[in-house]
Parts: structure tokens; sequence; C-alpha cells
């Protein structure tokens, strides 16, 4: 399959330990993107894109600080920093001051990124790791939103009025007061790219007919919420509307869509995919209805990405391990034929 | 043979009767061993004396950075991990750790215990653990809060795996002086990596330094946390690694190069 691919895009192939047809899957998480920005810019004004491009630029100089002290050549086409730094800013509230943005990609690249080899063999989603980070370390400021269509100045620091979100107030057990289909606009105080739930529906529909994102592991995560939701519900106006509001709340859907199907991370076999899924759905929700910090989805993500190894072990399949390293992989291969040699000469002697 | 005490084919008993003569004849060969090696012109060249000062040199030189108990040996890492959250934590459990280890290992090298390995790391722990009381005292006397800040930590540095670890690959095989210098190397290198890391993790953490405000541009509380530890630690270790990859690292656990006559 990879050695295909690899015909295929013979000019921007990355070698084979590389997620195949890497830069065409980036491009088209860029192209999901674009949508998502444009609705936060018009929610929130000009001031996230200035957000977004502290933590590219801040994203792009730790990548290749790390890729020189690595004594490594920076590959053209490889954006994946850039991707990190898109979904880290969408993550935040629109107001939140710069400096933390710059901490946050810093953490994201420097910790969880490099130190396991760099782009496709990182075993943590980078954007999970610094926006957990930043929300152990300053959770007022990473979890209390602007309202939609609040003017928000340009200065690092801003003072706006400020709310706690859906899923503050699901953890109170009170019951939102929001218009449902306000929800689905993403007309309420949030993240600055999570909120709007019809746009990130259209956009996982554009990533899964393009065949970029796994859809088994997003559709079961949800699943999975939805279903822990149905049947313990937090609030008591009735299981559908827990239903509702848990799924909508925080940055579930998106983070399923783009950081748990993150290429580098997920297993390989597609058992282990469907109960990869399973886990990060019931972590999710025990986080948010135990936990003491906010955070719950990146908190359950970094744990899924840890058990993810063990679960293709446990089905029996290492192929993801083989495929890590090239070295390795040649060593598979010689190994391989030298036993075919000495299967054929032992048959050979037997005749 | 049949044993008539406990009634059963006793092997060792059959064992015994050809145990002397093979005894003595181990102790000739020993013997000639030791009467050639001292002929021999390597021996002339360095004394035993000459030997004892190069393995005091090398051993000091090991525990500080090439044999680093925390960075390169990987043992000890419980308190280096969760417990150096503060200069203060550090430098008390650097001072446990000398009030423990030394005595121990100064035990370890003058009763060259011939018992069996699981029982010597019994043994170990014992001698250790009568040592942890005045340890204690010499921590609390300039650290009241040690008790309550490091938790389990202060106690858990009697069975550190340092202690064994320097008893049984250097004090049971070296005489007290070499043992003595590998100790305190060892010691030293402890209490430096746990001195950056619990002040890295308190001035950028809680803002302070030895319980005095310092720096206060902005707090990570994160950095309290233990998996901040592991961060810190793993970048100080591939750090060091990154400085010693040019040096060939000297060969640590100093093995007998002469026998004891």
């Amino acid at each position: 399959m990879a050695e295909k691919n690899n015909e295929n895009y013979s000019l921007l192939s990355y070698g084979e330990s590389y997620p195949y047809t890497a830069p065409k899957m980036m491009a088209n998480v860029f192209l999901a993107l674009i949508p998502l920005y444009i609705i936060g810019v018009f929610y929130y004004g000009p001031r996230l894109l200035i957000c977004a491009l502290y933590a590219i630029v801040s994203c792009f100089i730790a990548d290749a600080v790390c890729i020189k002290l690595k004594r490594e050549t920076l590959k053209p086409f490889d954006v994946s920093s850039i991707i990190t730094a898109c979904i880290l800013t969408l993550l935040l509230p629109a107001n939140v001051p710069y400096w933390l943005i710059i901490i946050a990609s810093i953490v994201a690249i420097v910790v969880a990124k490099h130190p396991f080899g760099g782009f496709g063999n990182n075993i943590f989603n980078p954007a999970a790791v610094g926006f957990a980070f930043v929300s152990i370390c300053w959770p007022q400021k990473v979890f209390s939103y602007p309202a939609p269509f609040t003017h928000l100045p340009l200065n690092s620091n801003i003072n706006v009025p400020v709310f706690s979100g859906i899923h503050d107030l699901l953890k109170l057990n009170s019951i939102p007061t929001v218009n449902k289909l306000d929800v689905l606009m993403g007309k309420v105080a949030g993240p600055a790219g999570t909120t709007a739930i019809l746009v990130l529906l259209a956009v996982a529909l554009f990533l899964i007919i393009r065949k970029t994102i796994n859809w088994k592991i997003t559709f079961i995560c949800l699943a999975s919420c939805a279903a822990f939701a149905y049947a313990f519900p937090r609030i008591d106006v009735g299981r559908l509307h827990s239903v509702f509001f848990e799924l909508c709340s925080g940055i579930l859907l998106f983070g399923s869509i783009f950081m748990a199907t993150d290429p580098g991370t997920i297993p390989q076999s597609k058992i282990s995919q469907i109960f990869y899924g399973f886990f990060l759905g019931i972590f999710t929700m025990l986080f948010r209805y135990f936990g003491s910090t906010q955070g719950s989805f990146a908190f359950a993500l970094i744990i899924a990405n840890a058990i993810s190894p063990t679960l293709d072990r446990i089905t029996g399949i290492t192929i993801k391990v083989m495929n890590k390293t090239e070295n390795m992989r040649e060593n598979v291969t010689a190994e391989i034929q030298n036993r075919k040699k000495s299967i054929k000469a032992g048959a050979e002697f037997e005749r | 043979m049949f044993c008539s005490f406990c009634h059963q084919n006793d092997n060792n008993l059959a064992r015994k009767t050809s145990f002397d003569s093979t005894r003595k004849d181990a102790f000739a060969k020993a013997k000639a061993m030791v009467i050639k090696m001292k002929d021999s012109p390597a021996a002339k060249r360095h004394s035993s004396a000459d030997i004892t000062v190069k393995k005091i040199s090398i051993a000091s030189k090991n525990g500080l950075l090439y044999n680093n108990p925390v960075l390169v040996q990987g043992v000890a890492l419980a308190p280096a991990i969760v417990a150096s959250t503060s200069l203060q934590n550090a430098v008390a459990l650097s001072i446990a750790l000398l009030f423990v280890m030394l005595p121990t290992v100064i035990f370890a090298s003058a009763v060259k215990l011939r018992v069996e390995k699981w029982l010597r790391v019994f043994l170990y722990a014992f001698i250790a653990s009568v040592f942890y009381m005045p340890a204690y005292l010499a921590v609390v006397s300039f650290y009241p809060q040690a008790k309550f800040n490091l938790g389990v930590f202060l106690p858990l540095i009697v069975i550190s795996s340092v202690i064994y670890n320097r008893c049984e690959k250097c004090a049971l095989k070296n005489n007290m002086a070499v043992s003595v210098a590998d100790a305190l190397s060892n010691i030293l290198g402890f209490s430096f990596v746990l001195c950056v890391v619990g002040s890295i993790r308190e001035i950028f953490g809680n803002g302070t330094l030895w319980g005095m405000p310092f720096l206060i541009i902005g707090k990570m509380p994160a950095l309290l946390l233990p998996f901040s530890g592991f961060i810190l630690i793993g970048f100080f270790a591939a750090f060091v690694q990154k400085l010693l990859a040019k040096n060939t690292p000297i060969a640590t656990d100093t093995k007998k190069e002469e026998p004891d006559a």
C-alpha cells in the first residue's frame, strides 16, 4: 500500500516511514480548517487570525530549531507543525493572551513531537499536549470564553466580559438556557473554532469523503459518548437533551474529527481502532463526570494515545512498529528473505 | 548418600567429603597466581597503592557525570521526579541520602558480606534504616516542614536503589577508600541533579527560591506536577548524553585488577 502511493507521489514522498500520501492529507486538513477560521473570524473578529499567526510562527521556529538540533534537513512541504498551530488556536478562546499561545505551541512541538522522532513518529498528539499543559497552568484563562460578536481589541492582555462554556454548566448540574439552534450555529460562548456544530459536521463529511480521516474512530468515539450521556444524564430535562448538550459542548466534536484521527497516533488494525474510539469516548465522559480539571477531551486523548500500541499488540498486529523506522523495516525484510532462503535450502536438503 | 536426619538423599553430604581437597587445590592455584602477578612487570609498574589512587580518581569522577545515578544509571528516579519540587526538598533529600548511604557503604566495604545476594539486600536495608533517624533529625533541624512537604519520599531514601547499586557493584569488590570516594561522588551527582531540577521547578512553578519570592514573571503550576518532573529529567539526561557523546565513558564498576593477597 505504502509503496504504491509513494510511486504516485514520488515528488512529494517522505520515505516509507511517513504516513503515505502525507502532503495530500495535510492539504485536505488545511482545506477543512479554512471554514472554521472563516466562522471564527465572523464571530470574534480579526484577533483570531493574529493568534493563529503567533502560533504558526512559534511552532515553525520551534520545529526548525528541533530539526536543526537533530542534524536533519527541513523537508519541503513539511507543514505538520503549521497544522498543529492552526488546531491549537481553534481550541483556545479568542481573547487568550498571545504569550499563552506561544507557550502552548512550544510545549506541543518541543515536548510532544520531537523527542519521539518528529513528524509521523509522535505517539501523542502535539496539539492535545500543548492544550493540556496550558489548561493545567492557567485554567481561568483557557476556560473563560467571550460572547460572540464582542469587540476584541488586538492587545495581548484584554479585559472583556467572559462566560463559562456549556460543559462547565453541565459540570454544575445546571441546565443550559441557550437556544438549540444557536448551539448548532455556534452562537454561544466557547472555544474559537469548536462551537459551530453544523460547520464541523460538514467539514467531517468532506474529510471522510476525501478519505483523510478514519471515520470509524470519530463515529465510535461520539457514539460511546452519546451512549454514556444517555445512560447517565447529568441534567434532569431528559436523556436526549443530555446527549445533545454533551456532544455539542467543549472540544469533543472538533477533537474527535481533527485530533483523534492523527494518523501517527491511531492503532493500525481495524479491531483495535474500534476499541480505541470506544476507550476515547469513555475516558472523555469519565473525565467530564469525575475529573477535577476541565480539559477533559485532551487528557482522554493523551491516555488513549498511550494505549494505542498496546491495543495493536493485543490484537496481534505489530506492523506499525515495524513501519516506524526504515532501518528496522530493512532488517525485517532481510530477515524474511534469509528465512525463505534457509527454508528453501532446508527443503532441498531434505529431498 | 542417605541422610539419617531428614531421611532423604542428600547430595551435599557427598559433596562435603570432597570439599577439603578441592579447596586446598584452589588455594594452591590462587597462591601461584599471586606469585606470578607479583613477579610480572605489569604488577611492578603499578603497585597496589598506585592502583588504589587511580581507582579513587576514577570513582570520584564517575558518579558526578559519567555514571550519574539519576541521569545515566537511572536509579533513584522516584525522589528526583516526584519530590524535587523545590530547592529545599532537593537539599533535604541529598542530606538524607548522605547520612544513610555513607555508613552503609562503609559497612559494606568493611564487612564484605559473604552471604547470598537476596539476603545481602535485606541486610543493607537493615543497616540503612538504622541510620534513618539521624538523617531525619539533621533534615528537620534546618527544614522543619520536611515531613509534610516530602511525605513518604524521605523514608523511602532508605530503600533507594542507589545504595544497593553502589554497595553491590563497588563496595563489595573494593577497599574502603575507593568505595567511600565512589559513594561521595554518587551522592554529589544525585544532589546536583536534584538541586538543578528542584530550583527550576520552584522558580518557574511557584515563583520562589528557598522559600523567598524570586523572579515573579508568571507561574506555571504544571511544573509542580510529576509529569513535568519526567519531562525535565528526560531533557536533562539527553543533554548530558549529548555532552558525553564525544568522550568515551570510562569503565565504571572497577573490576578486581589484583586479587586480594
